[in-house]
């Protein structure tokens, strides 16, 4: 187990390592200035920030300083805000993300796992049929049409909710929800799935035949064996969510991360994009590290690191 | 056994027999498999959401040929006298709970500006025709989608079919850098891959394609793994066979199911990341058209003029539903013990 972790941890420093020097590379590759109003500037003025910024240096010598810088928790300055560290506004825009985020993945475990179970119980009801219906519909539609009917619907027609923006607890209701519709719908239907196949096992008879009442046997006997399965989905949600994020954001003007991505993608603004590409794939890297070990704690049949053949 | 020692193996003792007559001869096998195919195709056309998306997706497949070419405007041909007209189709135009009557805010925007003409999906910002651009841009949608699909299963089957049949040393070596693609999240990677590129249908295509096939690969891989100790493929390494026919007609065939349904989800993922380009603004440049830029141009006037968002994201949740559905009948159909 513990060479097993070392060795993932190896990987993912590696992946890491890849991913930075890709990324690094892109964006030196990447035509446009960093530079708003390049003709307004002197040749001389152009050099010193050329210097400033050492966009003189070749690029593996550039390359060499930001990993160091890096490892010292700088990741540069950005184009576009004056005099603001790259670092400096991910930290001010990392909570909003962190909350959404983590409302859309609570949102859906919570609701997925109630529709999941009472239609798994409820076989072939209308309860089941409502239940398979909607999770098609949530894992089919993007989370950016969720989005764009709620905000039209419920905010501009009804004014039951806030438009935009990100202020009291009101503003979090529609994005939380467009985000956490893929999560309750492949929730809902993986633990339908568990459940049909779970309750017709050996065991369940077993342990009506004893005759314990209903709710130990589904919660303690049913449920817990259909979680398993849960878990493994869990890392491509996480992902799911943190992709769907730069839209929602973008679409509910949330000051986050992924509203920040996406303003950096269109103003060119490379340190950013870069600083924000190291975020979001030492998330990604990290999730499913984290659910490939939580699988192999909740099951234990399952052998971590004894996939040889 | 000493009798064994005295025969001379030379080339006279043997004789090639030709593959194809062994396997033709043997009709037993054949039926089988027709038989399995036949078996599918029925549980297919008796699944019936399966078949409503079929149906689905070949209008629309239809639709975005037709579309653009149902009335005399283009899609990028625009007339700022006439931009941000509602809905109007001329027979629904007295029904008035209908959106298609051209009023908005109460009045008949087509008398306000003195346009004859009817804009059945309205028209947007610079005055574009909007069933034009949305149909317009579900071809593209779809061209991308598929010719995604298309290139993500050749370079999947072909990786995965040789790292899985050459096993050992070249599977390791294979297996290593698919190992390392998967842990590159794709999100990253597909905005890297465009930004260098720059927007545009190619660089979109390869985007998508560069992270899309590793899955493919894996199934291949993972489907000739356990076909290739196969006693017919024994069967046809004793007879000679080249190990490019032992995949091609041996394996790959017997791996389509999987192959089929892989393809089947390929092609909503691409459709769904297409549309999700383009809301980062990584998406098509201007005047070209596909459902995510049309949805995100609309977005920007969404408060005011929903009809511009709302026929395309119909338009793209119904064909996501119906690809979803019919490779989730697909799946059932091919390969019932599968589950997920």
């Amino acid at each position: 187990m513990k060479r097993y972790i070392f060795q993932r941890i190896g990987y993912m420093i590696i992946t890491f390592f890849i991913i930075m020097t890709i990324s690094f590379v892109t964006m030196k590759l990447l035509p446009g200035s960093p530079f708003k109003n390049q003709d307004k500037l002197t040749d001389q003025q152009l050099e010193i920030i050329m210097e400033h910024y050492r966009l003189n240096d070749p690029i593996p010598i550039q390359f060499f300083h930001y990993v160091v810088d890096f490892f010292k928790g700088d990741l540069g300055m950005s184009f576009q805000f004056k005099n603001q560290a790259v670092t400096d506004i991910i930290l001010d825009r990392i909570q909003p993300s962190a909350i959404l985020g983590l409302e859309a993945l609570l949102i859906g475990v919570i609701f997925g796992l109630i529709l999941g179970i009472f239609s798994g119980l409820k076989h072939n009801t209308f309860w089941d049929y409502g239940t398979t219906t909607l999770s098609v519909i949530g894992i089919s539609v993007p989370s950016f049409v969720f989005a764009g009917f709620m905000q039209y619907f419920l905010a501009v027609k009804l004014g039951w909710l806030p438009v935009a923006y990100w202020e009291g607890w009101k503003y979090h209701i529609m994005p939380a929800l467009s985000l956490s519709f893929v999560v309750i719908s492949t929730i809902a239907r993986y633990i339908r799935m568990e459940m049909l196949e779970v309750l017709g096992q050996d065991y369940m008879k077993t342990a009506k035949a004893k005759g314990l009442p209903n709710k130990t046997i589904i919660i303690k006997h049913g449920l817990k064996n259909t979680l398993i399965p849960v878990i493994t989905i869990l890392g491509p949600l996480a992902i799911s969510i943190l992709t769907g994020s730069l839209v929602i954001e973008k679409i509910f003007a949330i000051p986050g991360i992924g509203e920040q991505f996406v303003v950096s993608i269109t103003t060119n603004d490379y340190p950013m994009i870069m600083g924000l590409t190291l975020l979001y794939a030492a998330f990604f890297i990290i999730i499913v590290f984290v659910i490939d070990l939580l699988y192999g704690i909740v099951d234990p049949r399952i052998k971590l690191g004894g996939e040889n053949n | 056994m000493s009798s064994n020692k005295n025969i001379v193996y030379n080339d006279e003792l043997f004789e090639k027999v030709n593959y194809y007559h062994v396997v033709q001869e043997d009709k037993t096998v054949e039926s089988k498999t027709d038989n399995y195919w036949v078996k599918a195709m029925k549980t297919l056309f008796k699944n019936k959401w399966a078949m409503l998306s079929l149906l689905c997706i070949v209008f629309f497949i239809v639709m975005s040929l037709l579309g653009p070419i149902m009335n005399d405007h283009t899609y990028k041909e625009q007339d700022l006298t006439r931009a941000f007209l509602p809905p109007k189709i001329p027979i629904l135009a007295d029904v008035h709970w209908l959106p298609f009557d051209g009023y908005a805010n109460g009045v008949d925007q087509y008398e306000l500006m003195g346009v004859e003409e009817s804009f059945w999906f309205g028209t947007d910002q610079f005055g574009r025709d909007q069933w034009t651009r949305v149909w317009y841009g579900t071809m593209i949608s779809l061209s991308i989608a598929f010719i995604a699909a298309i290139i993500d299963f050749f370079i999947g089957v072909t990786y995965g079919g040789i790292s899985g049949y050459f096993g050992v040393k070249v599977d390791n070596v294979m297996q290593r850098i698919i190992e390392v693609l998967v842990g590159i999240p794709n999100l990253v990677i597909i905005i890297l891959a465009i930004i260098i590129l720059k927007p545009g249908l190619v660089s979109i295509i390869c985007a998508i394609v560069l992270t899309g096939w590793v899955g493919m690969a894996r199934i291949v891989r993972g489907q000739v793994l356990k076909l290739k100790s196969q006693e017919y493929v024994l069967a046809s390494k004793t007879l000679g066979l080249t190990h490019p026919k032992i995949l091609t007609k041996d394996i790959l065939p017997n791996s389509m199911a999987q192959i089929i349904i892989t393809t089947m989800f390929t092609v909503p993922g691409a459709i769904f990341f297409e549309a999700f380009l383009s809301f980062i603004g990584l998406g098509l440049p201007a005047p070209m058209a596909s459902l995510g830029t049309v949805i995100n141009d609309g977005f920007e006037s969404l408060q005011i003029y929903p009809y511009l968002v709302i026929f395309p994201s119909i338009i793209i949740s119904l064909l996501l539903i119906s690809f979803n559905l019919l490779g989730d009948g697909l799946r059932d159909a091919l390969d019932p013990k599968m589950k997920h």
